[in-house]
């Protein structure tokens, strides 16, 4: 064997040894995201709990002080990294969700809320696996919408109402 | 337009002759997207003499980073990355203030009355060319570029997203304020 | 703003399908509509596409002033020099050198220096108390522990909203964030 031939196969091996981990973390990397929408209306008119709500309901109390949460709809949907995905909300309001990239636990992500054809809210954040954003506060009815908006990579949902499966409206 | 990450195996070649010093091989693909080049640079500072000299500077800039150059992307969408940003940066440096914000902008939409698009056959060609121009230069480059790369490139709006770096309900949301503040100043022109 | 995109055929089937109907029922969204189209009309007519003549020959005029990057200069000397001292113990020097760099670079300490490095710049991190509120909200915050630097599970970069007054704040216990946005009077 040749001495170039010999310092060529050891340049093979010292970067096949350390790129090899480099590379495998590349390609495990997820690129899917859950996306998980529930659709409230909050109001005081002591109603009671909807038991729809499940966990969520405590949640919402420990954050607002209304007396009444009625889950007006549930919407789930599943996009990869660059793709938007669009929900249709009570009220005339559309959801549009579209994950960036998966930095660590944190998935960047741009949502965008509108009513009808108008842009309510824009905004590009970075948040938790399986945490929560809430965006809340226009009219409906006789109170005001909270729209819950939880993502994951997958595995286990972020706590989301217990909507059956026949009020769940996939996009 | 090609789909992001495929190319040519010619446009591969030229790049890779490019790269290795053959400026003719460079000359071939300047050939063949210098009125795109131009095209964004126009829609962000809509001045000619400007758009050329920044097409011009984009394809020099290309030529010194095609080292960084990635083959997995578009050649065509990296071009035009580097030409927006010229652009916009020079149109920030030499360019006018913005007059109308946006909140100013909503309060005038609020005002109009609903007509339909005939109105506009009323007024005569020229006032309207010179309004609409006006009206033009009173967007932030931003909202310019997206009107104009919509509207006379006719890229999608994934294509403005990656041309211009920023997320898809951006450029929806910007092609909104600027077709609602261009309808506005062309109703008052058919108005008066 | 779904007007536009319905105009330039961006919307989801679904979503076209939507306003396609709300068109049929609107005289004043057609006429939206209609202007729309006539604006790019317009504009397409008054934007006129520059003379090309010279430009390619122009920009091969620059390339080839450009001097030559250090990059190159140094490739060809060091072609030169692997004439005159050996192959073998060029090629053992880089391979060194290379195996260095990417040990740097691959390996889980990439990692760590990368996260450690700041990403994006964060405009508005949630606090757990609202900036401004005019809604019946429990004021919960203060009775939490304060929120550390470290736990914020949320990082808004942009938020762009027509309301003049919107809150943000954060729950880490509850892993949300909230971001408020009052009905304008």
């Amino acid at each position: 064997m040749t001495r170039r031939s010999c310092s060529l196969t050891f340049l093979i091996v010292a970067i096949s040894a350390f790129g090899m981990p480099g590379l495998l973390n590349a390609q495990s990397s997820p690129k899917q995201v859950n996306v998980y929408i529930d659709s409230v209306m909050a109001a005081d008119t002591n109603e009671g709990t909807d038991p729809r709500l499940g966990p969520m309901d405590q949640k919402l109390r420990g954050l607002f002080g209304f007396s009444t949460y009625s889950l007006i709809g549930h919407n789930e949907g599943e996009t990869d990294c660059g793709k938007m995905i669009a929900f249709t909300l009570p009220g005339g309001k559309i959801l549009h969700v579209q994950p960036r990239a998966i930095d660590g636990d944190m998935i960047a992500m741009e949502i965008v809320l509108f009513d009808g054809t108008r842009p309510m809210m824009t905004t590009d954040l970075k948040l938790k696996n399986n945490g929560t954003l809430i965006v809340g506060g226009p009219r409906y009815e006789q109170g005001m919408m909270i729209i819950s908006i939880g993502a994951s990579t997958g595995g286990s949902p972020p706590i989301q109402a217990q909507a059956t499966p026949a009020e769940a409206t996939n996009r | 337009m090609r789909t992001p990450g495929r190319q040519d195996g010619d446009e591969a070649e030229l790049i890779e002759r490019s790269r290795k010093g053959d400026s003719a091989a460079f000359g071939v693909l300047v050939e063949r997207y210098q009125r795109r080049v131009v095209g964004v640079a126009l829609a962000v500072v809509h001045n000619q003499d400007d758009a050329i000299e920044l097409a011009q500077e984009t394809f020099v800039r290309a030529y010194e980073n095609l080292s960084k150059f990635e083959s997995r992307s578009s050649f065509s969408t990296w071009l035009y990355r580097i030409a927006a940003n010229l652009a916009i940066d020079f149109w920030r440096r030499e360019g006018r203030h913005v007059v109308l914000r946006g909140e100013d902008a909503e309060i005038e939409i609020s005002k109009l009355p609903t007509t339909t698009g005939d109105s506009f056959k009323e007024v005569s060609r020229s006032e309207l060319s010179a309004r609409l121009k006006q009206a033009l230069e009173e967007l932030t480059p931003e909202h310019r570029a997206v009107i104009l790369l919509r509207e006379v490139e006719g890229m999608s709006y994934d294509e403005i997203s990656d041309v211009l770096q920023c997320p898809r309900g951006t450029v929806m949301s910007r092609l909104h304020y600027a077709r609602t503040h261009l309808r506005t100043i062309l109703k008052d022109v058919a108005g008066s | 703003m779904m007007l536009g995109a319905f105009e330039d055929s961006e919307l989801e089937p679904n979503e076209m399908q939507e306003v396609a109907f709300h068109l049929a029922r609107c005289e004043s969204c057609t006429g939206i509509l209609a202007d729309y189209s006539t604006l790019g009309r317009d504009l397409r007519s008054i934007t006129a596409e520059p003379s090309l003549a010279g430009f390619s020959s122009a920009v091969i005029a620059r390339v080839d002033r450009l001097p030559m990057p250090v990059f190159t200069r140094i490739a060809r000397a060091l072609r030169r020099q692997l004439d005159s001292v050996g192959a073998g113990l060029a090629w053992g020097g880089a391979a060194v050198a290379v195996a260095v760099v990417t040990i740097i670079l691959m390996t889980p300490y990439a990692e760590h220096f990368a996260n450690r490095a700041p990403q994006s710049t964060v405009l508005a991190k949630a606090e757990p108390n609202p900036a401004a509120a005019t809604n019946p909200v429990v004021d919960a915050a203060a009775n939490e522990p304060t929120m550390a630097d470290n736990d914020s599970h949320a990082d808004i970069s942009r938020l762009e909203s027509e309301n003049r007054s919107v809150a943000v704040w954060s729950e880490p216990r509850r892993d949300t964030t909230v971001i408020w946005l009052p009905d304008q009077p």
